[in-house]
């Protein structure tokens, strides 16, 4: 299994750059690229939708929470990659049980729990009909 | 015509669980032999050898529910607001920014206006403007009321959508846009939360006249049929007038998804998946919060879309990638992560969501035409990326552009392999 940190590179996305310019975003994952240990991979993504809050990073896997931090900048690095490390020792469903610092918890824009197995299509649809004809 | 070797990589051929050594030679722009593990192919009049230092070759990637003339905003009606100009800027730098992210060919499924696409796919086919093979579609067809109506009686406000009431209407129209040249006509025969409670997304305001008209016209001069049919009459109606391309049928019931199974070759289902799961869940900096999406009916059409991807992949139905990327929390260009969805919402094995962006995404493009994309087998057309790694074991390799090392499309390079891998890549033993 491959323990990822994923970098959205394109923030901040419609600023105007000179051509050859290096992004916020690129800076980012430059420093992750740098302050991150062999066991993590950085995986550049092109976006990880939190344009309005640029410079996002997230941490997400099969059966896992996932978790998105927004506003983070060089100096998150070290605790980031520390609440990382801990995220991929828990198991499955257990990773919304790591301890995560203050400073990380202030810039923590999402947080979804891993996906239920799906519900049966039609008493989804019964259900919402239900909803609303109520 | 030239020949291209590939020695030292790794095959996906788009159809197999394992990664399987090899070499691939290219004559012109289609690919003439594919060695097996411990062969080798002759080097004698070989014009470009390339070795791939241990990456993994396959086919390029098929979006078949694309919309590239979107331009990343947050409601189809600010994407109607673009003026014309500034949105054909948009389309071609997508256009761009698809190839760069190893897109290959692209199956347009609503312009953003009514000769968009068929301005940029002719531009790419002449060579003026980098991007992938693309089917040109009309803007979607939909009802005063339907999905892309945005018109209001009180003032004058332009809608994303040809809007036709009644046969002749439509008729007419889609009669019109062949004449200009699209290859896909495209309507909605449902509704969508995005439309914010009006018009649900299990509700069809076509009628069966309409969509009889739609599908006879498009079908008799030639052209290809794509539906936004979330609801189960209007996958019903997919199947009773011959749409191929069936966007989302979320709502369809397991009756339905048992007659669709019955016709698996004539139809791909695209669940478009991410612009339900990112707007649920990813789109609060926007204002669209878990409650807000739940009460617009987002997170049902996602829970619903889950459960029926689930059984549509089991009963064998082709569950294709990509859809619907374009929007402000789905933007162009991260457009992959639908096959990590894919695995971790459908409960694909990774090579079986490659298997769906490549040899199926591939025979979704060509459809009847007889062309073969989307493979690499002797025959086929050369439109191939090598990744640096092994996507089977990481499937989120894709959504990093630096990982997809060399983009070739019709047997000419995109981007060109500068030879540089990463070091484990570069450890790997190839044939």
């Amino acid at each position: 299994m491959v323990r990822l940190l994923y970098v959205g590179r394109s923030c901040v996305r419609d600023q105007a750059r000179r051509s050859g310019a290096v992004s916020a975003g690129e800076q980012l994952v430059a420093a992750f690229t740098a302050a991150t240990p062999a066991a993590l991979v950085v995986r550049e993504v092109a976006c990880l939708n939190g344009c309005p809050q640029p410079g996002n990073v997230a941490l997400r896997g099969a059966g896992r929470t996932t978790v998105r931090f927004s506003h983070i900048d060089q100096s998150d690095c070290a605790a980031l990659v520390e609440y990382a490390h801990a995220y991929w020792q828990c198991a499955p469903g257990a990773d919304d049980r790591v301890a995560m610092p203050a400073e990380l918890r202030a810039k923590l824009t999402v947080c979804t729990p891993a996906p239920a197995a799906g519900a049966d299509v039609n008493a989804v649809t019964a259900s919402a009909r239900r909803r609303r004809t109520t | 015509m030239s020949r291209t070797l590939f020695i030292n990589i790794n095959i996906f051929d788009g159809t197999s669980a394992r990664l399987c050594a090899g070499e691939v030679l290219l004559s012109g722009n289609r690919i003439s032999a594919v060695a097996a593990p411990g062969e080798a192919l002759p080097r004698e009049g070989v014009d470009d050898i390339i070795d791939g230092r241990g990456t993994t070759l396959m086919p390029g990637l098929v979006n078949p529910h694309c919309h590239f003339t979107y331009n990343n905003a947050t409601s189809l009606a600010d994407i109607t607001a673009l003026p014309v100009e500034e949105n054909l800027l948009v389309a071609i730098r997508n256009a761009k920014t698809y190839l760069d992210y190893g897109f290959t060919a692209v199956i347009g499924v609503a312009s953003a206006k009514p000769r968009l696409e068929v301005v940029v796919r002719n531009a790419v086919n002449k060579g003026e403007f980098p991007g992938p093979r693309i089917l040109a579609s009309t803007p979607e067809y939909t009802v005063s009321g339907g999905v892309g109506d945005d018109s209001r009686l009180d003032r004058y406000v332009p809608s994303i959508g040809l809007v036709c009431n009644g046969s002749d209407e439509f008729r007419k129209s889609i009669r019109q846009l062949i004449r200009e040249g699209v290859d896909v006509v495209k309507f909605n025969n449902s509704g969508d939360s995005f439309t914010f409670g009006r018009l649900l997304g299990d509700v069809n305001p076509m009628t069966e006249d309409e969509v009889r008209t739609i599908c006879e016209t498009t079908l008799n001069l030639g052209k290809r049929l794509a539906a936004h049919a979330h609801t189960d009459s209007g996958v019903r109606q997919c199947l009773r007038y011959g749409v191929e391309l069936i966007n989302h049928a979320t709502f369809a019931t397991d009756a339905t998804i048992e007659a669709l199974a019955q016709h698996a070759d004539k139809h791909y289902v695209t669940p478009a998946i991410a612009a339900r799961y990112n707007t649920t869940y990813e789109a609060s900096a926007w204002g669209i919060t878990p409650a807000i999406a739940e009460a617009m009916g987002n997170q049902r059409e996602l829970e619903a879309g889950c459960a029926n991807m689930q059984k549509m992949h089991k009963a064998g139905i082709k569950v294709l990638p990509f859809g619907d990327y374009g929007f402000a929390w789905i933007p162009i260009g991260s457009d992959c992560r639908d096959l990590e969805h894919m695995v971790n919402l459908f409960g694909m094995q990774p090579w079986e969501a490659l298997r769906a962006a490549t040899a199926y995404g591939g025979a979704a493009w060509t459809g009847g035409s007889g062309e073969k994309l989307g493979r690499i087998e002797a025959g086929y057309l050369a439109d191939l990326l090598l990744i640096d790694g092994d996507p089977l074991a990481d499937i989120t390799l894709l959504q990093d552009q630096r990982r997809i090392v060399a983009v070739m499309k019709d047997g000419q390079f995109h981007r060109r392999f500068s030879g540089t891998v990463t070091p484990a890549a570069a450890g790997r033993e190839a044939a």
